[in-house]
């Protein structure tokens, strides 16, 4: 009944001493993937920090509970929670050249990384790695194999991380905007392969990324983040289709225009650490403004079955 | 490569001249007579025949171009010239102290990266915590520490109050124990404190993040990963304190007398023995390019970024 | 993904006051040492020779009856002037020279280039051993000795930053207003890279401390009767049993000297690191 890989539950995190992000409920259900857009600094990234639980990324959770297939993960100790990475939370990463150790080759990471998991078979293992590259449509495994990280181009990198993933098969996979550090033709092809991914896996997904057509193509669900706060979210093709949120609205209409203006409400930046602050962060830069908005407690409402905001005023 | 070993080896040659001139030109404006040091050696009477004779049998007596021509021509045909205090050929002299330099050098590089890179990577993982404090502060002290005062106080303590070894050297493991460790001393102090900033700044990089959320074990990510990446900047600062592991090996071979290269320069300075002091200027040059070189080559081997001319990523 | 910082801008500049003061508070006591001995540091005494620390001499006495505590005194006056006089001349010496050498390129730059290949392409200590050997056993031969391959790195900064800087356009246009060529670089050029040679500078004193000692402790630096650290341990070396107070003053207070000299070049390099980096 509850096939929720992950729940997040009113997850208030900091960051560097202010608030990034404040009162965040997500779900990833199982064999879907979530995307979670938003502005630069909105705190997504922030949020896949806080879920993967590395060491040194200063990311502290002040309220709230990630549950991880059951398990509430900020009460696992570090070493449990560290036995987590990589074989049930993976994550790809925005710079597609530093996942990977630069100047040794692929195939020595990649031997390292299944023997750390013990499954590490010899020849068999490459054999199996070659395969998931040809799945994934990547060319000349053997190459890619011999070659170290310095040598290839971004994209290319990129897609041997998702392959990594594959390889390796996590419960629930993490994507910090995997295609935003890559030139708009490469970006199709990564995308293409992570489709392919999950139809080939059935893998969990969370997608972070600010590119609404890449979260229209690959996400059942979508989560709309300002400020650090969750304004919207619910079944994809209502939150972008049908947005509620004046926000999610102005976002989904910036398709750049010929004179090159934004659309009206994205001129400007969101408020810095704006999860802190009374009332609703968009105010200032909203073209719906109302006087109310400024005491307005920020609360989630159904505006539709499977679509949920925090504001209704951008409804149609 | 091999352009780079020959351009390297070229530049060596105007080097060798130049040092080998300005040492030269000083010993020529230098006060002390050599010639009556070596008059003196001999036990013969000082007196104004005798030192001319022995000047012009030594060649002291012609000008300073000519004197330093005919040393280079010498060294062109394979000769460096006998020595003025005993009249053994420099050649010989100086490469039995060489053999021994070489292996208190070898020795103490070994023992000093033995302790420091551990130490260094300790630090680094451990950084802020009280062993860190600890090293570092001992380090730091034992870089403060001119080496005669590290060999002076370990001479008085394992020569004299425990008696675990003799005064002067002997040319064996026993011998070579006090005079390493003198050396290795000031040397592991630096290179830990090195290691450890080269270790922590790798620690920083994105890549390491990546290896660990893709479930590396931690030890595979030290040391397949962060210590090879900086293998290179450690190889590099190994090769550059070479010569001051040079340097201080006189003044270790001296109190020890341990019978090597430095020592010998020590004797000849004083005794004014030009011939073995020229050689010796010219053989360290030699070796301290060699050694350059050679640390260049092993960078290059290690980061392949820098043979293809790539900044780093 | 960032490392624990390792210490606030504001603490770092602590730190530099704190070791800059005693810097300074020992070269003040350097300069006042001959009014501060309790004792004669030359005057021998044949009653007293080798005597343990007491109340007339506070560290004891040498093989001559000396007392320990005075010549240590005075042989910090040697050690930190001559050090510092070193350093001060190298700095100016190799900055000026560098910057010139930056500045007008061509064949001066050209020979000291090649000059500073030469002298780097040999350990400096044993240059600095065999200079100091070969013309004689005094102080100045010793900071010559020394002197001689330090300026280098000063130079090779300097000419690097001139040569950088030499194609920015507010040098062009500050040239075309008429602005000599001294002014210009002290003014325009120099303030940018005064960090990294400060640097250098603070680091090198400690060097230079060890190098001039290590040379008197040859016998090819500063020699007896004049007190000197180096040539202190080395004399008293040979009666160290029965005196070792003679050797562990002049260490000690070697060693702590050059403690406080590295640490101030130590922090020095990190307000410099610190000042570089971007926050959050």
């Amino acid at each position: 009944m509850d096939d929720a890989i992950l729940k997040i539950e009113d997850l208030s995190l900091s960051y560097g001493g202010g608030l990034v992000a404040a009162d965040v409920s997500l779900e990833a259900r199982s064999g879907e993937t979530l995307a979670i857009v938003g502005e630069s600094g909105c705190g997504k990234t922030s949020l896949l920090k806080a879920v993967l639980g590395l060491n040194g990324m200063d990311v502290t959770v002040e309220r709230g509970r990630m549950i991880f297939s059951g398990t509430e993960l900020t009460a696992l100790p570090t070493r449990a929670r560290r036995a987590l990475l990589g074989r049930e939370i993976g994550m790809i990463f925005q710079n597609p050249g530093a996942a990977f150790n630069p100047i040794r080759s692929y195939k020595k990471q990649f031997e390292e990384m299944l023997k750390s998991h013990g499954r590490f078979a010899g020849e068999s293992s490459y054999a199996e790695i070659r395969d998931c590259f040809d799945k994934l449509g990547l060319p000349d495994g053997e190459r890619i194999l011999r070659s170290c990280p310095y040598e290839m181009s971004g994209g290319m990198n990129q897609r041997v991380a998702i392959a990594a993933a594959m390889l390796l098969r996590p419960r629930l996979l993490l994507m910090d905007e995997p295609t935003s550090a890559l030139d708009v033709t490469t970006q199709k092809t990564v995308l293409d392969e992570l489709s392919r991914l999950k139809e080939l896996t059935g893998m969990t997904m969370i997608f972070v990324t600010h590119n609404l057509g890449a979260a229209a193509r690959l996400a059942e669900r979508t989560g709309v983040l300002y400020a650090g706060r969750l304004v919207e979210k619910g079944e994809t093709a209502k939150v972008l289709g049908r947005p509620a949120h004046p926000y999610t609205r102005c976002l989904v209409s910036a398709v750049p225009k010929l004179d090159g203006r934004l659309p009206a409400g994205l001129e400007g930046q969101p408020p810095l650490y704006g999860a802190g602050l009374p009332g609703c962060a968009f105010m200032d830069r909203c073209p719906l403004q109302k006087k109310e908005c400024g005491s307005r407690a920020y609360a989630l409402e159904e505006v539709e079955p499977g679509h949920f905001a925090s504001c209704a005023e951008g409804r149609l | 490569m091999g352009s780079t070993i020959g351009k390297r080896l070229l530049q060596l040659i105007p080097v060798l001249i130049g040092l080998t001139l300005l040492v030269y030109g000083l010993m020529y404006i230098a006060p002390g007579d050599p010639a009556a040091k070596k008059l003196q050696a001999q036990g013969v009477a000082v007196s104004e025949e005798t030192l001319k004779a022995a000047r012009e049998e030594m060649g002291l007596d012609r000008p300073f171009i000519v004197q330093y021509g005919s040393w280079l021509s010498g060294v062109l045909r394979g000769d460096l010239g006998t020595s003025y205090k005993d009249g053994l050929p420099v050649a010989a002299k100086l490469l039995k102290g060489l053999k021994n330099t070489l292996l208190l050098t070898l020795a103490s590089l070994l023992l000093s990266v033995a302790v420091s890179l551990p130490l260094g990577v300790y630090t680094a993982v451990r950084q802020n915590r009280a062993g860190d404090y600890i090293i570092r502060f001992l380090s730091f002290v034992g870089n403060s520490m001119p080496n005669f005062l590290i060999s002076v106080l370990l001479m008085y303590f394992f020569c004299i109050q425990i008696k675990a070894f003799p005064i002067i050297a002997k040319n064996s493991f026993q011998g070579l124990f006090l005079p390493t460790l003198s050396l290795s001393i000031p040397m592991m102090s630096r290179f830990t404190r090195q290691v450890r900033a080269e270790v922590l700044e790798e620690l920083g990089k994105p890549y390491v993040a990546g290896a660990r959320a893709r479930g590396l074990k931690e030890r595979y990510v030290l040391y397949k990963n962060v210590l090879h990446n900086t293998l290179s900047a450690i190889i590099t600062i190994v090769g550059l304190s070479v010569g001051t592991l040079l340097g201080g090996s006189v003044v270790v071979e001296t109190i020890f007398s341990w019978p090597g290269i430095g020592k010998l320069a020590m004797d000849s300075i004083t005794a004014r023995d030009y011939p073995v002091i020229q050689g010796f200027v010219m053989w360290m040059a030699v070796i301290f390019v060699l050694i350059n070189l050679f640390t260049d080559l092993a960078y290059r081997r290690l980061d392949p970024r820098v043979e293809l001319g790539e900044g780093g990523q | 993904m960032k490392h624990k910082k390792k210490l606030s801008r504001a603490a770092v500049r602590r730190r530099v006051w704190i070791f800059l003061v005693l810097a300074i508070a020992l070269a003040a006591f350097a300069v006042a040492a001959p009014y501060l001995t309790p004792n004669d540091p030359n005057a021998t005494n044949s009653e007293f020779m080798k005597a343990a620390p007491c109340a007339h001499f506070p560290l004891g006495t040498d093989k001559l009856g000396r007392c320990v505590l005075s010549r240590v005194m005075m042989g910090a006056r040697t050690s930190i002037f001559s050090s510092l006089c070193v350093v001060a001349a190298s700095f100016v010496f190799g900055t000026a020279l560098g910057a010139l050498c930056g500045w007008y390129g061509g064949a001066l730059d050209e020979i000291v280039m090649r000059v500073v290949d030469i002298l780097l392409a040999f350990p400096q200590m044993v240059l600095a051993i065999a200079v100091a050997g070969v013309l004689g056993g005094s102080l100045l031969n010793a900071m010559i000795a020394m002197g001689i391959t330090g300026w280098t790195l000063y130079a090779r900064l300097a000419r690097s930053a001139v040569m950088t800087m030499k194609k920015e356009p507010y040098i062009a246009a500050a040239k075309l207003s008429g602005c000599r060529t001294g002014r210009l670089i002290i003014r325009h050029v120099l303030p940018n890279i005064f960090g990294p040679l400060l640097v250098n500078a603070a680091t090198q004193i400690g060097t230079m401390m060890i190098g001039i000692a290590g040379l008197s402790f040859l016998g090819i630096g500063v020699t007896p009767p004049q007190a000197e650290w180096g040539s202190m341990i080395n004399e008293a070396r040979a009666y160290m049993q029965l005196a070792p107070w003679t050797v562990l003053a002049p260490g000690g207070a070697m060693l702590i000297t050059v403690m406080i000299f590295n640490y101030l070049g130590d922090s020095v390099r990190d307000l410099l690191d610190a000042g570089g980096q971007n926050d959050g």
